[in-house]
C-alpha cells in the first residue's frame, strides 16, 4: 500500500485503522512504513481517507505478494482457490473426509493473531519444530507450498523476511502424539516474537465423545467451552 | 483457515454469540453449487442473523447489499451469519436441516449450547475443532475488552487503535454503543462480527467506567 503524499492532508485520521501500526506521520504527511504493512488493505477498503489518498498496488511482485495472500481476506491464493490464510480443513469434513476417524487428529496453529502481525521467520521456528516431531503438514496450505523440506521444516529463505497480519500451519497426529505436539508448540512459544493460538480437530464419536478432549486434559490443557463445529449436512454429489 | 474460532471470551464467561459458516468442498460438490450456497444464505438471511456476507465479497456492515451479495455469489462463496440466541440458532438450523441442500455448515459457539442446539432439532456433531487459546507473547495482545471485541473478525482486520477510539466516543457521548458497535463491524468482510455482543461489550465497559 501506499500513500499519494500530494492528496495527503496530514489529518492523521488514518492511522487508528491499521492493525500493522504501519502508518506513520512524517513531515506532516501519512506514509507507510513498507516493512510493516502487511497489505491487508483494510486502510483503502475502508474509504476511510476522504482525499482518497491510498493507493493499492496492483499487482505485488513476489515476495511481497505473500502478505496480501496472507493478511487480506479478499485475496485468493490461486493454488488453493480458496481465500486467506488455511484450508477447508474440518469445515467440509462431512464430505471430504480428510479427518476420517479419532486415530488421527488436526493441529492448527494460527499464528500473529489479533492486531499483533508475524514474520515468516517466526514461522518457521514452529514448522522446524512440528518437522521435528514427524508431523504430516496439510499439502494445500499455503505454508507448506513456501516449505522447502517438509523433513526440517524450513522454509524457501526468499519469503522469510516477509510479514503478514497471520498464517495457520495445519498438520496431522496420532491422537496419543496430540500432548507432546502441544508441550512442544507451549516450548517454542518463548522463542518467537508474536502470538499463536492452537486448534484441535477431532471427529465425534457416535455416541457424541471427543476422544481428545480427555487426553488433553490429562496433560493438564485446558480445552476452550467455545468450539466450532460441522454439523454434518454436507454430502459429496 | 480457523478465523471463527479463537473469539476471545473474558474469563471463558459465555456469550450468545453462535457463528455459522457454509461452503461446497471444492472438488467434491463445488461444481454447480451456487444455487445451494444462494438458499443458503437466503435460510440464514430469513433468522434475523445479527451480521451475514460472503467471505468473497464482504458483509452488511461493510456496505454490501442482500441481493448484491446473492447476485455476486459463485460456487466458491463462503457464507457467514453470526446469530445472539440459542432460539434463532435453533431455528436457522432446523430450516438448514429441512431444505437437504447437501452444503457443508460449522457452528461456531458455546459446545454445550450447540451440541443441546443440535439434539433438539434432530442434527448430529460430524467434526469438531477446539480451542486451547493463545500462547506466545501474549503481553502484546491488548486488554480483554479490547480482545473480545478485535477477536469477533477472525481475520484480524478490526484494529485496537480504533476500537479505543471509538470507546472514548461513546464514553463522551458522541456515539451510542449501537452506532459504536456498527462502525467496529465495517472492516469484517465475512460478516461474522457480532454487532450486538459488541454492543453489550461496550455497555459493560462504558458502565464499569461510570461506576468508577
Ligand atoms: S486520512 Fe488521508 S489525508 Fe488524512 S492523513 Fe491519512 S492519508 Fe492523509
Ligand atoms: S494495507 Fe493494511 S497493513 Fe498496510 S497500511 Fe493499510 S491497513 Fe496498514
Amino acid at each position: 500500500m501506499q500513500i499519494n503524499s500530494e492528496l495527503c492532508l496530514g489529518c492523521a485520521k488514518c492511522i487508528k485503522f491499521c492493525p500493522m501500526k504501519a502508518i506513520e506521520m512524517e513531515n506532516k504527511k501519512a506514509i507507510i512504513n513498507q516493512t510493516l504493512c502487511a497489505e491487508c488493505g483494510v486502510c483503502h477498503r475502508l474509504a476511510v481517507c476522504e482525499t482518497n489518498a491510498f493507493i493499492p498496488c496492483v499487482e505485488l511482485p513476489w515476495p511481497r505478494s505473500l502478505r496480501s495472500i496472507f493478511s487480506d481476506p479478499v485475496t485468493i491464493f490461486q493454488e488453493t482457490g480458496c481465500s486467506g490464510r488455511g484450508t477447508e480443513e474440518m469445515k467440509t469434513n462431512d464430505v471430504t473426509n480428510r479427518f476420517k476417524d479419532t486415530k488421527y487428529v488436526g493441529i492448527a496453529v494460527d499464528v500473529g493473531r489479533p492486531n499483533v502481525g508475524c514474520s515468516l521467520k517466526d514461522v518457521e521456528k514452529i514448522t522446524r519444530v512440528l518437522a521435528l516431531l514427524g508431523v504430516e503438514f496439510e499439502k494445500l496450505n499455503p505454508i507448506s507450498y513456501l516449505m522447502k523440506d517438509f523433513n526440517t521444516g524450513d522454509l524457501i529463505e526468499e519469503v522469510l523476511d516477509e510479514k503478514v497480519i497471520s498464517c495457520v500451519i495445519e498438520v496431522l497426529v496420532p491422537i496419543a502424539n496430540v500432548p507432546e505436539v502441544v508441550d512442544e508448540l507451549k516450548e517454542v512459544a518463548k522463542d518467537i516474537d508474536t502470538v499463536f493460538s492452537i486448534g484441535i480437530i477431532c471427529k465425534v464419536e457416535k455416541d457424541l465423545s471427543i476422544p481428545v478432549i480427555p487426553i488433553l486434559e490429562q496433560r493438564g490443557y485446558f480445552v476452550k467451552p467455545s468450539a466450532k463445529t460441522n454439523i454434518g449436512l454436507g454430502k459429496r454429489i | 483457515m480457523t478465523h471463527t474460532l479463537h473469539r476471545y471470551r473474558k474469563n471463558n464467561e459465555k456469550a450468545d454469540d453462535y457463528v455459522l459458516l457454509s461452503m461446497a468442498a471444492q472438488g467434491f460438490n463445488s461444481i454447480n453449487a451456487r444455487e445451494k450456497l444462494v438458499e443458503v444464505f437466503k435460510i440464514m438471511y430469513s433468522e434475523n442473523p445479527d451480521n451475514i456476507g460472503d467471505d468473497n465479497q464482504g458483509g452488511i456492515y461493510t456496505g454490501k447489499k442482500i441481493e448484491e451479495i446473492i447476485e455476486n455469489a459463485t460456487d466458491k462463496a463462503y457464507m457467514d451469519s453470526v446469530f445472539s440466541s440459542k432460539d434463532s440458532l435453533g431455528a436457522v438450523l432446523n430450516k438448514l436441516k429441512e431444505a437437504d441442500l447437501g452444503i457443508s455448515v460449522t457452528v461456531t459457539g458455546d459446545m454445550d449450547d450447540v451440541f443441546e442446539v443440535m439434539q433438539d432439532v434432530e442434527l448430529k456433531p460430524h467434526t469438531v475443532n477446539l480451542s486451547l487459546g493463545y500462547f506466545g507473547k501474549k503481553e502484546l495482545l491488548p486488554d480483554e475488552d479490547i480482545l473480545e471485541i478485535v477477536t469477533m473478525c477472525g481475520h484480524s482486520m478490526v484494529c485496537k487503535d480504533h476500537v479505543q477510539y471509538i470507546m472514548k466516543r461513546v464514553e463522551k457521548g458522541i456515539m451510542t454503543t449501537k452506532e459504536a458497535a456498527q462502525d467496529l463491524a465495517r472492516p469484517c468482510t465475512c460478516g461474522i462480527f457480532n454487532v450486538k455482543r459488541a454492543e453489550g461489550i461496550l455497555e459493560r465497559c462504558y458502565r464499569g467506567k461510570e461506576e468508577a
